[in-house]
Parts: structure tokens; sequence; C-alpha cells
């Protein structure tokens, strides 16, 4: 795969983390390296820590999530993330978008092979 | 984006604040083109959604706040990485001016992995701190919000001016007890080797390494005790200060040296240099640790039962 393949998957999973952190932190709270953890175990998803880290960052500056330190049986206190009231909307949003984004790649791409 | 339904008082108020939004970003790095062609797909497509009179576009716009505004949500966001500066051959190059959401992002910011950032200001690198200390586990990536240093006791950021302010007063006391046993012309560059290559008079030679590790602490001191600095701008002061302290007063120690001696080891700048970061670095590293620790006695709760379904 040439660099600038990569470059371009790069670039469009990364759209995708930000809709993957919300969607994984609907669940429940959960704190950095148990994200970081869960989406960096799914080979199709691949994302690493230098990506999930900023992007919390962004998520919760921008109100989406927002962080509580909660203390730890080893160590210091962990940062535990959750989705805020306007993150849950804003979860249901991109879901539907994103639901029909696939469904219409989907169809153009089973064009293609008939 | 079709914009049937718009009526053009409509289309008229989109245009005006496109144009304020324009004159906003001007003098920013940001990429201007992309950002309105953004704003304006945003605005028609939420448009679209309404009847398309003015007032429902006024109240778009009313939401996105005013232009200035807007400028700064697309700044912190895109300050939100590292990597915001442009590049040539490959080498970035930043000339917006120094702010403290950019010394967070570039000087101090462990969820960036990347140990080696653009500048602040000016062509090439600087180090992320920040990073180095995430490397070392010294800290996590997260433990730090997006502004940093925000609860550092009063105690240790006096404290972290006093270290680069001693620093360079010990600089300032040698030059002074040297002076009189000093010739004229004083060495103002070493080479590779260790030897000077270049000569100067000591008045300018000297008087230069003073501003240089003086004049930064002195500014700290009257920026610490402006009202309304807060505690990020104040520790990134110390910090930066005891850069200049150590680089300052190394410098004057070589000078000293190398006017009485022919050639001083050639490790010796590479020794002062060197110091200068780690002590910066140290700096940096305590100021944020006590900063987490108080954060932690204030606001620690207990963990969470959590149960199984997950």
């Amino acid at each position: 795969m040439g660099p600038v393949n990569e470059t371009r998957i790069s670039q469009f999973r990364k759209g995708v983390v930000e809709l993957a952190i919300l969607a994984l932190l609907d669940g429940g709270e959960l704190y950095g390296v148990e994200i970081v953890d869960t989406l960096g175990t799914d080979p199709a998803l691949a994302i690493s820590a230098g990506t999930v880290y900023p992007l919390l960052s962004r998520l919760k500056k921008g109100g989406l999530i927002d962080s509580v330190w909660r203390e730890s049986p080893v160590g210091p206190p962990r940062k535990y993330y959750k989705l805020t009231k306007r993150g849950e909307t804003e979860l249901e949003t991109m879901a539907a978008e994103w639901s029909g984004v696939v469904e219409s790649i989907q169809r153009l791409l089973e064009a293609r092979k008939s | 984006m079709s914009e049937t339904g718009l009526s053009p008082q409509a289309r008229a108020l989109i245009e005006e604040y496109l144009t304020q939004v324009r004159d906003a970003l001007r003098g920013t790095d940001l990429p201007r083109s992309e950002i309105l062609v953004d704003l304006r797909t945003h605005i028609e497509e939420a448009a679209t959604g309404s009847d398309g009179s003015p007032d429902a576009v006024r109240a778009i716009i009313e939401d996105l706040g005013p232009a200035e505004q807007y400028r700064e949500t697309v700044e912190e966001t895109a300050e939100g990485t590292a990597q915001t500066a442009r590049r040539v051959l490959g080498v970035p190059y930043d000339f917006t001016l120094p702010s403290t959401a950019k010394f967070a992002a570039r000087w101090w910011n462990p969820a960036d992995p990347h140990i080696f950032v653009p500048r602040m200001f000016g062509v090439g690198w600087t180090v992320n701190f920040g990073a180095v200390a995430v490397r070392l586990g010294m800290m996590r990536p997260d433990d730090e919000d997006a502004m940093p240093f925000g609860n550092v006791p009063d105690r240790a950021l006096v404290l972290a001016m006093v270290i680069p302010t001693l620093i360079a007063a010990a600089g300032a006391i040698a030059a002074a007890v040297a002076w009189h046993g000093l010739p004229a012309e004083v060495p103002t560059h070493w080479g590779i080797s260790g030897a000077p290559d270049q000569w100067g008079p000591k008045a300018s030679a000297l008087g230069f390494l003073l501003l240089m590790g003086v004049g930064p602490v002195l500014l700290g001191w009257l920026q610490g005790f402006r009202k309304g600095t807060s505690k990020a701008v104040r520790a990134f002061w110390a910090a930066g200060t005891a850069t200049f302290s150590v680089l300052g007063s190394g410098l004057i120690g070589l000078t000293i040296y190398g006017a009485k001696n022919p050639a001083p080891p050639g490790w010796w700048s590479l020794v002062i240099i060197v110091g200068a970061l780690v002590l910066t670095f140290v700096m940096l590293l305590l100021m944020s640790r006590l900063g987490l620790r108080a954060e932690w006695r204030q606001t620690s709760e207990p963990r969470e039962d959590k149960g199984e379904a997950r």
C-alpha cells in the first residue's frame, strides 16, 4: 500500500473515530486506557492512543463528553469520560447520518460489481 | 446545495456574516477559504430545513455567534492538535503570535504523542515536553485538560519563578565579580572543538548574556503580578524563563572561563543547552504534578459500582 493510500484511509478513519468514541461511551463511563484498548483491538478501526487522546480533549472542549476523576485501586485516580446531554443528542444525529451514508455507499459498491 | 427557498434578504444576511468571518480570520494561520466554504454549506443546509426567511437565517447565525467568537471556536479546534503549522519542504513554520493556547498545544501537550512539534514562532521544531513525560511514563496522555496548569498551587508558581531568578542572579553576580579581572575582549562564540573562534568587547558580550538571562525573569515577574493572569500563563512564563536563565548564566560562566583559559572542553556548551532543556522539563512536570494532586484532592470521587451491563 502506497503512502498516499495510507493517508487517505487514515483520513477517513479519523472521521469515524469521533462516532466510535461517542458510541462506546453510550454504554457507560470509561477511562482513557479502556477506550484506547477497545478501539485499538478492533483491526478494522486500528485507532491508536495518539488519535484517541487529542480527540477526547476536543470532544470535551466541545461539550459532548465530560470527565471525572475517580479513585483507582492501583495508582493515582483515573479520568473517566461520559456523554453529556449534548453528546447523547449528537450521537443520535450522527448515528442516523451514519446509517444513511453506509447504505448509500453499500448500494454504490454493489452496483459497481454487477 | 440549492438555494431555492432563500429570500434575497436571507441570502444577503449570509453574505454579510461570511464577510465578517472572513475579516475575523485575517491574520490567522487557518485555511480561510475551506472554513468559509464549510460555514456557507452549514448555514445553507440549516436554512433549507427552515422556511428560508431572513428571521430563520438570523437565528442560525446567532447560534454560531459573532464572527470573532466563531473565529475563536475554529482556532481552539485547530489548536487541539499541534500539527497546524504550515510547511515548506517538510519544515514547519508559524508566524502567528504565540498564545497561551498555542503553548498548551505545542510545548506541554501530553495528549499529542509527537515529541517534535512546530515551533511556537518561526521556522523549525520545538520539544513537546508533555509527550516526553508520557513517553517516560511520568504522565498519562489525558492527565491535563486542554488548558493545563489550572490547579497549580500559587506557592508552587511563585517558587517556579524564584528558581530562574536565582539562576539569573547568580550569572549577574558572577559577571560583576569577574568584571575587573576580565580582558577588554572576551570570547563570544565557540567552535565545535570548544576553542573560542570569535571575540568581542566584554561590555557588549556580557551585557547581551545578562539581558538574555535577567530580562525574561523580570518580564515573568511583571506578568505574574498583573491582575487576571491565568495560572497556565504564569507556569509557561516560569518554565520559559528557566530556559533563558540557564542559557544566560551558563554562557556567562563559559565566557569568564574562556577569557582566562585557552579552550574549555567542547561539550560545555552542550551541557548548558541540555541543562536548560532538562530544567524546563522538570519544572513543567513538577508544576503539572502539583496541579493534578490539588485537583485530585478537590474533585476525586470514589469508584462507581459499574455492574456487569456494558
